[in-house]
């Protein structure tokens, strides 16, 4: 009889203190999740960034710009360029590598 | 009673600071509360600002144009800052800043500035790492354009706020605008996010997509600023449109301006390209056939009293189509009148001069057409070969696709918002009959192959077209100038199955003038650019250089011509001296 209030009151203290770990807990995950919402926005912002890169990198002037200066390209004049078809796309590339060679 | 009277001091004791603590609680929660409730809710909660970045532009295959990347701007909050000149040109320094702005804008008791704004990444990882407390971070966003000046004067610009100031960007603002946001938060005593107002809504704006080829655009782009250097010229306009849909492939101006689009909103007199307008509606009527004769007076005729026409080259009697391919303005003027005010403004109503075409961009002209009791014979005989008229280049390149195809369409700039359905070509009106189109077809090739037009030959291709070389009014003398013209030539491509209409106009050159000599080059070159770039096959033999012996440096054809209604002159033509 003498146990019982104090077994209720183990029980309680053990109630309270799962209660605290688990406030803890999800403080602590909302923190992993506040600092993942951060990298993940940050990384966006990175990607963003490097993909307007990647397409000022392909823009046709500096494409051009560059063929002609590092690679010493021209632009083809008309008697050289071959005209493949619409036949190339049904054919794929080694179809289209033999129309070539046959022209 | 000792013990009793212990109780009583020790408690007596005990509540002797309670008034005390009352009367704190009191001025702190009553009196105080609400200074120290801000106080409070300054440190743990407060507003954050989302940034949703502006919608992109982008080209008929997908390709950016323009696009808003989330950036950080930063300011300067010198509130309590004992030195507000050094913590100006210690923030300036991280970010690689000339100080000596902001330390002009520094007024005593000014306490807010902008550090900079729209910063680069790298910037922002800098500033944040350094920890100044006198310097904060808001979030913002930044138009980029990563062709550079490509499109330029289509495209227009936004202002530092990205609200769109011109072009496609004043024009769509409503419909790719950002947002932004101020959200709620709260903190804990470290400064971090505890919690965070959920925004309405992050989805981005819907994505622009134009009917302009960014390749096109480019070839345009490139030949047009190298004629326009070459020639000395003021400025140039180059337009590309697909006939059968009336998208604009590429609307190429230089000088560009993200301000203005010389292409829409400036009018010029058309010259000789406007004398198919006479001649298709002469034909219309039955009042000409492409073989009756005219008399085009040796070069010089009296239209009305002290007023004469000349010709650049004296013609006696030809017939309407050498009148078009040696472009004789006796010969329109003569056509024109017999036509009448009525019919020959008819003719300009159908094609679409004198009306907006509908393009969205702001600014557009509508152009000069004179009412038809405006119309006195000088006028009208000036009207049939473009002078006294005035018309945007969209609206001229907009009417030969009509010629072309046989249906006037609104140009196409805009091909959908967003990824719903895109609506088929706006058709406006059919213009002329099939046959009257069919002759003046012929016509426009004769120009190109035996006419003033030889220059804008593609090899491989037929070609109709049209050059001009129109008088500039010199607003100072109120009368024609001597050596401003705007050189031009317009045509399509092939003219068996118009697939390209091109318009080159480059206007006051100062190394030639004629159309056929500064315009119509810069046609034949961006044609065969962008028929090769489309995969549009040639229907004529193609030119082949022989790579060694004697004839080196002769043209022979490659192969037969397939489809020929060939006119093999046109190959001799191109390379006449």
């Amino acid at each position: 009889m003498e146990k019982k209030p104090a077994v209720l009151l183990a029980a309680c203290a053990s109630l309270a203190l799962a209660f605290l770990l688990e406030q803890v807990q999800a403080t602590r995950l909302g923190y992993a999740l506040g600092r993942a919402r951060k990298e993940i926005h940050a990384q966006e912002q990175t990607n963003a960034h490097l993909r307007l890169r990647l397409a000022k990198m392909r823009s046709p002037d500096l494409l051009a710009r560059e063929a002609q200066s590092r690679l010493q390209m021209t632009p083809p004049s008309p008697e050289s360029q071959v005209y493949l078809g619409k036949s190339v796309e049904r054919a794929g590339a080694a179809g289209a590598l033999s129309l070539l060679l046959r022209r | 009673m000792q013990t009793r009277s212990r109780i009583t001091l020790l408690t007596l004791l005990g509540l002797l600071p309670l008034p005390a603590i009352g009367f704190r609680l009191l001025w702190l929660q009553v009196v105080r509360h609400a200074q120290l409730e801000t106080r409070a809710l300054g440190e743990t909660s407060g507003h954050e600002l989302i940034v949703v970045p502006r919608g992109r532009i982008l080209d008929r295959e997908g390709r950016v144009l323009a696009e808003s990347l989330s950036v950080a701007s930063s300011y300067l909050d010198l509130t309590g800052s004992a030195d507000p000149a050094s913590a100006v040109r210690k923030a300036c320094r991280i970010v690689n800043q000339d100080p000596r702005p902001l330390l002009e804008r520094l007024r005593p008791g000014r306490k807010f500035l902008w550090l900079k704004r729209k910063m680069s990444l790298e910037e922002t990882a800098r500033l944040k790492a350094a920890h100044l407390p006198f310097v904060g971070l808001v979030a913002d966003e930044q138009r980029v354009y990563p062709n550079g000046e490509l499109l330029t004067s289509v495209l227009g610009a936004t202002d530092l706020d990205e609200k769109g100031l011109s072009g496609i960007e004043l024009a769509y603002d409503k419909e790719i605008s950002g947002r932004s946001y101020r959200v709620r938060l709260q903190r804990d005593g470290a400064g971090n996010v505890l919690m965070q107002e959920a925004p309405p809504d992050l989805s981005p704006p819907p994505d622009l997509h134009l009917s302009i080829d960014r390749s096109a655009q480019h070839f345009a782009e490139t030949a047009l600023r190298e004629a326009v250097i070459s020639r000395r010229a003021k400025q140039g306009i180059l337009i590309v449109q697909d006939p059968r849909t009336g998208d604009l492939l590429a609307l190429a101006s230089y000088p560009s301006d993200p301000l203005k689009n010389p292409a829409l909103q400036e009018v010029y007199e058309p010259g000789s390209t406007f004398k198919v307008v006479a001649l298709a509606a002469a034909m219309e009527k039955g009042i000409f056939k492409p073989e009756d004769i005219i008399n085009c007076e040796g070069g010089r005729w009296e239209v009305a009293h002290g007023v004469t026409i000349k010709d650049h080259e004296p013609e006696a009697s030809i017939t309407l189509q050498q009148v078009l391919e040696r472009s004789s303005n006796i010969g329109t003027a003569k056509i024109t009148l017999r036509l009448g005010a009525s019919s020959f403004h008819r003719a300009c109503r159908l094609l679409g001069f004198g009306y907006k075409t509908g393009v969205p961009l702001p600014g557009e002209s509508s152009g000069l057409l004179p009412e038809i009791s405006q119309f006195t014979p000088v006028r009208l005989a000036n009207a049939g070969f473009g002078q006294g008229v005035a018309v945007t280049a969209l609206q001229l390149t907009a009417a030969y696709s009509a010629l072309a195809r046989g249906e006037l369409l609104e140009p196409r700039l805009v091909l959908a918002v967003g990824d719903g359905p895109r609506p088929g070509p706006a058709r406006i009106r059919k213009v002329f009959s099939a046959k009257t189109l069919e002759r003046l077809r012929e016509m426009l090739e004769g120009v190109v192959v035996r006419g003033t037009g030889a220059t804008a030959i593609v090899p491989g291709f037929r070609v109709a077209g049209k050059t001009g070389t129109a008088q500039k009014i010199d607003p100072a003398a109120g009368r024609y100038s001597p050596s401003d013209y705007i050189s031009s030539f317009i045509g399509f491509v092939p003219a068996n199955d118009p697939q390209l209409t091109l318009l080159v106009a480059i206007d006051s050159p100062r190394v030639g003038y004629y159309g056929s000599e500064v315009a119509g080059p810069v046609f034949s070159r961006v044609a065969r650019e962008i028929l090769a770039q489309r995969g549009i096959a040639p229907d004529q033999p193609l030119p082949l250089r022989i790579p060694s012996g004697p004839n080196a440096s002769r043209l022979a054809p490659m192969r037969p011509a397939k489809n020929s209604a060939a006119p093999t002159q046109a190959r001799e033509a191109a390379h006449r001296p």
